[in-house]
């Protein structure tokens, strides 16, 4: 379970994070949703580590990730905002490194790396060096880092950007199986199809704040519109002004 | 999921490093080619006398060394922060400085080692006697990883500065310093006939000193980098 309470964030004179509250329960998706510079991205970062947070606390299965980062991260994959290749290793030579990094090497880290390359359909690709790869497979092979090691939570910062039809639908049924397993998958979104095709339950981010929370239809019935793009604005709309 | 020993994750990165490095040869190779071409260029200019020759070797090696070792510096971390490695390097499930550890050592493994064994040509090339050739090798091998170590902590301070190449060199060259004048007094030493072992020790306390100090110091720069 993934737990934030009460994060505020501050740079300079920008509040990111204001007093931001949830939970990712186990085995259930929760989308971020919120339009650009709501504080996704710095939520998600202050989650796994990279940022600390000026007050409040963000607990991985009880684990600070701030004050114990070996030890959360050993249990979450991440796919991050911004994340690079090197150009001269394969496909395959990146996702291997990762998953020894977590220990599984030889045969294990193999098999391993195997897997998570067939569950993302990138065979054909695997064994190419990254130069030149596109967007979408830049994506795969970041995916794939992502869950080589089996983790227990999932933090996925927009991780449909670039994907084409077939790959977003292969990501889809990636994180539906993964749910069904008990992964809990936290990941922050401004598509609403993709959050409505996906969420257990939906998080509505403006200017650092939980603006609304709950399942699509809540959001719907709460704002009594019938689409969640509607209810979205309406909601962002009530709080922040159409302006944000 | 099973845990990874530090041993492990040391491998893990620096066989990493190393496929990348390899794969990318004209990085490698061009520093050393650096020092090279100062060598050759030198008797040239200076003139073939051998007293005067002899008597240089050891502080233009040495200088060369110095300045190869900052020509590729900016470039350690410069790629990895600008496409997002550097970000998934913290991120990883492994301690920050072991990390760092690795990469000085594939580091030393590409451009001081290659310089120790390149050593005796270039003492050739200066004609530098042939008493002094084991100690200059020497000091190199304790010299280059100190090197390394410290091009590593400037690089990552400097690391998220637009353009930080003149100030990581002007960080940098006054922390070289003692490196040059012990290294120079202990093949100073020995064409004299003295002993070189003191400051030969001197520099091995320091290469100590540093190695366990600088991926401390890195990870940090490399945090505060990243934030």
């Amino acid at each position: 379970m993934i737990q934030v309470t009460e994060l505020r964030k501050q740079f300079g004179k920008v509040t990111a994070l204001d007093g931001l509250t949830f939970t990712a329960p186990e085995g259930q998706i929760t989308g971020l949703l919120g339009p650009n510079g709501a504080g996704k991205t710095t939520c998600l970062r202050t989650i796994y580590g990279l940022l600390k947070a000026d007050s409040g606390q963000a607990l991985i299965d009880g684990i600070d990730a701030s004050k114990q980062p070996l030890e959360a991260r050993r249990n979450i994959g991440i796919f991050p905002d911004k994340f690079g290749l090197y150009e001269r290793l394969t496909a395959r030579e990146q996702v291997a490194y990762f998953a020894a990094l977590h220990g599984l090497e030889k045969d294990a880290g193999q098999a391993a790396v195997q897997e998570a390359l067939e569950r993302l359909d990138m065979l054909a690709i695997a064994d190419r060096k990254a130069t030149g790869f596109s967007q979408g497979q830049r994506m795969k092979v970041a995916l794939a880092q992502a869950i080589v090691h089996r983790p227990k939570h999932l933090i996925l910062d927009e991780p449909s950007r670039g994907l084409d039809v077939m790959s977003t639908r292969i990501l889809r049924d990636l994180l539906r199986e993964l749910r069904s397993q008990g992964t809990s998958i936290l990941f922050s979104s401004h598509v609403m199809q993709e959050v409505a095709a996906l969420c257990d339950q939906v998080v509505v981010v403006a200017k650092g704040k939980v603006a609304a929370q709950g399942t699509t239809d809540e959001l719907c019935q709460l704002t009594g519109e019938s689409a969640l793009e509607e209810a979205f604005v309406k909601i962002i709309g009530t709080d922040e002004g159409i302006a944000a | 999921m099973n845990r990874a020993s530090s041993w492990q994750l040391m491998t893990t990165i620096m066989r990493r490093d190393l496929a990348v490095a390899l794969r990318r040869r004209s990085d490698v190779i061009n520093p050393l080619l650096f020092v090279v071409i100062v060598v050759t260029l030198f008797p040239l200019a200076v003139g073939p006398g051998p007293d005067i020759l002899g008597r240089i070797a050891t502080g233009v090696i040495w200088v060369a060394a110095l300045l190869s070792s900052l020509l590729g510096s900016e470039r350690l971390f410069r790629d990895d922060f600008l496409d997002g490695n550097l970000e998934q390097m913290v991120l990883s499930p492994a301690p920050l400085p072991l990390l760092a550890f690795g990469k000085v050592v594939v580091h030393w493994l590409l451009s001081g080692l290659p310089l120790v064994i390149l050593a005796p040509v270039c003492a050739l090339l200066l004609k530098l006697p042939f008493a002094a050739w084991g100690t200059l090798m020497l000091t190199l091998l304790v010299g280059t990883p100190m090197l390394s170590a410290m091009t590593a902590v400037g690089a990552a301070l400097t690391v998220s500065l637009g353009r930080g190449g003149a100030l990581l060199s002007l960080l940098l060259l006054p922390l070289f310093i003692p490196l040059l004048i012990f290294a120079a007094a202990a093949v100073e030493s020995t064409l004299v006939g003295t002993s070189a072992y003191g400051q030969v020790l001197l520099l091995a306390g320091l290469m100590l000193l540093t190695l366990t100090l600088a991926p401390l110091a890195v990870a940090a720069a490399i945090r505060v980098s990243v934030n």
